[in-house]
């Protein structure tokens, strides 16, 4: 019922609580698995490592955060070189 | 355990930062338990920084606390402090001059199950931070319930309790979103009760609106909960009764105050040129 009263009132982006939202998705995302940066580094180039011996990559491996409920998913995007 | 004692429950009141409400959500959700006629024991586990005596307003009768019944200085029955107002409080002490390194979990499961044989509800004031006084706190409780307010600092910190819990092994962990201003939330400037559910996705037990009674009440040493016109006060009875396992739907958010429907009628009329 909360929802409907929130979605009545505007969402924008630019305002504090939007920022707010978006911080915490980041922050808390960085809390829960408890990993740096330079070792979500090391994690992407080590995987790309592993695609790199049976097929050409094409750019730098992408890594994510992404949080599933309480859970936190560690996405890496590789992208395959186009014959 | 006795067969009426596996009934009881042990609730830790916990939130990682301090000055959310815990100790306010303590003394009124135990004040409107004792009020239904439960039998409710609160215990202050914050030594060294205690607060529950002073809110609950029974400073005064403060003799013993809880290291001493630990100690063996005294007997927990000589250690607890009846709260006058309902028949069925008791309040167990911190100690102001002690730290929290000076009473081990073990120590506090065997005062909280001695309170679980008499008390149907057994509420345990957890001190902020996420060290011994956590871990004493957390020791003896079936159930966890987390309070944060809707600012980005209070849901970190209550992310990481909620963590904690869940590592330690709590099934249950709930939510009260304490301090909301509904009209921040209108205008966008403060996270909604469902943006902080969002983020902490536990179960929600309560949401209690900002109230300057509170501030009143506390004053005064009375559970705002005995205050008619607080709307915190209701909201704080409502969580009792979910604690009891009542269907208690959300209180509806209040109608926007007279100086924010002035200032939308104003912006109403800007936006329309």
């Amino acid at each position: 019922m909360i929802g409907i009263f929130d979605r009545l009132f505007n969402r924008s982006s630019s305002s504090s609580r939007a920022q707010a939202n978006q911080r915490l998705q980041v922050v808390l995302a960085k809390d829960r698995c408890a990993a740096s940066t330079e070792t979500l580094h090391m994690i992407s180039q080590d995987v790309a490592r592993v695609v790199r011996k049976h097929l050409e990559i094409s750019g730098e491996p992408q890594i994510r955060l992404l949080r599933q409920g309480r859970q936190t998913v560690i996405d890496i995007n590789i992208t395959v070189k186009a014959r | 355990m006795t067969a009426a004692s596996e009934q009881h429950q042990v609730l830790v009141v916990a939130s990682g930062k301090g000055g959310v409400g815990k100790t306010t959500t303590v003394a009124n959700v135990s004040c409107a338990l004792a009020r239904m006629g439960h039998r409710v024991a609160v215990v202050d586990l914050d030594i060294g920084l205690k607060k529950l005596d002073l809110i609950m307003g029974l400073e005064n009768r403060v003799i013993y606390d809880i290291v001493q019944v630990i100690e063996g200085e005294c007997s927990l029955k000589q250690a607890l402090v009846k709260d006058k107002r309902f028949p069925g409080l008791y309040m167990l002490p911190a100690a102001q001059t002690r730290n929290k390194d000076d009473i081990s979990p073990e120590q506090v499961k065997g005062v909280c199950s001695q309170l679980r044989e008499e008390f149907e509800y057994v509420l345990v004031d957890c001190p902020a931070g996420i060290e011994q006084g956590f871990r004493n706190a957390i020791a003896a409780a079936d159930r966890a319930i987390v309070v944060t307010n809707p600012e980005v600092s209070a849901v970190r910190d209550a992310d990481r309790i909620i963590g904690m819990l869940e590592s330690h092994g709590f099934k249950e962990i709930q939510l009260i979103v304490n301090r909301v201003q509904w009209d921040m939330v209108r205008n966008g400037d403060m996270l909604s009760i469902e943006d902080v559910a969002e983020h902490l996705y536990i179960d929600l037990i309560g949401v209690i609106p900002e109230d300057q009674h509170v501030v009143v009440s506390t004053n005064k040493g009375e559970p705002i909960v005995l205050d008619e016109r607080s709307l915190a006060g209701a909201a704080f009875e409502n969580v009792a009764r979910r604690i009891k396992g009542e269907e208690v739907p959300l209180l509806p958010p209040p109608e926007p105050s007279l100086w924010v429907r002035i200032k939308n009628f104003g912006r109403g009329l800007f936006a329309g040129h």
